[in-house]
């Protein structure tokens, strides 16, 4: 039972794509500790969550985790590596999960993103991570112009 | 009897002589009184127009004195009017080229600093306001290009961007 419960633990991590979708999953770990209805709460998010977090934050909560479990979920989360994008817009579901997966790549390790809009990015990315700051936006371009 | 009446009669005779020379005495004195009376009258008349004429002439005196005593004081009173005026007129002068001279000094001096500091305010402000141009159309142009491009395109500049740091971090 506990094996199965960290297969699913890794699942629920890796689906976390963005900073809210952490929060989110840590705000239903509080909720099933004080045995309210998580799973209601997850239904109420519909479009808003993508379809692989819901499903493994799902399948976590069918097997009625134990507060261990959940402890050890919460601590799995905390310790997932935060990549900061700044960009112009606000991106749909589908480019962040493109970007995430591109980021776990990069990186070989579960990663949440946190997306911050500016729009003296012009364009591009400004991409921060372990305290190291990668300037690829139109906006530095031109200010080096 | 006889002796005693020639000794009455003698004292009749010598006190009708008595009488005689007490008249005489009292008409010459009444004579000399009237006398004195007269002339005392003659000399307090002479003494009253002698004081009346002296009154006159102190009155003369005194009139002459009051009006020499007013002319010297009027004629001492205008110079030194005129000397007071004088006196004051150049101390205001002293005074008015100091002040002036102090307040040319002080204000050339300001000029030539307010000069510079205008300049160099000047100068600052075309800068400063020069670079917030500069900033406002750069800022302006990051805006205009962000919103100009569409999203697939952003998505697509993301996506170089995180190879391109992957790249970097192979490397």
């Amino acid at each position: 039972m506990s094996s199965a419960n960290n297969q699913l633990i890794q699942h629920v991590v890796e689906a976390v794509e963005t900073i809210k979708d952490r929060d989110l999953v840590v705000e239903l770990c509080a909720m099933e500790l004080e045995q309210k209805k998580a799973k209601a709460v997850l239904a109420d998010y519909g479009d808003n969550l993508n379809q692989k977090l819901n499903d493994a934050v799902c399948s976590f909560i069918d097997t009625k985790p134990d507060r261990a479990s959940i402890f050890r979920l919460i601590k799995a989360l905390e310790t997932i590596k935060t990549i900061r994008l700044t960009v112009a817009f606000y991106p749909a579901h589908t480019a962040i999960s493109q970007w995430h997966a591109m980021c776990q790549e990069m990186v070989h390790a579960p990663v949440s993103l946190m997306i911050i809009k500016d729009k003296t990015i012009a364009g591009g990315a400004n991409i921060e991570m372990d305290g190291r700051l990668f300037r690829y936006s139109l906006g530095d371009e031109m200010e080096k112009l | 009897m006889d002796l005693i009446l020639f000794f009455c009669f003698i004292n009749f005779l010598f006190l009708i002589f008595l009488y005689v020379r007490f008249f005489r005495f009292s008409k010459t004195i009444l004579t000399r009184e009237d006398a004195l009376l007269v002339q005392m009258k003659k000399q307090l008349e002479r003494l009253d127009r002698t004081a009346v004429k002296q009154e006159d002439m102190l009155e003369q005196g005194l009139a002459q004195s009051r009006k020499h005593l007013l002319t010297t004081f009027n004629d001492q009173l205008e110079t030194d009017v005129k000397l007071i005026g004088k006196h004051l007129d150049e101390r205001i002068q002293e005074y008015t080229t100091s002040i002036f001279s102090r307040t040319d000094d002080v204000l050339s001096k300001a000029v030539s600093k307010s000069e510079a500091e205008i300049i160099e305010a000047k100068k600052n402000t075309m800068a400063d306001m020069e670079k917030r141009v500069q900033e406002l159309i750069v800022r302006a142009a990051k805006i205009s290009i962000a919103r100009g491009l569409s999203l697939s395109v952003h998505e697509e500049m993301v996506k170089r961007a995180i190879e391109e740091v992957r790249h970097e971090l192979s490397e």
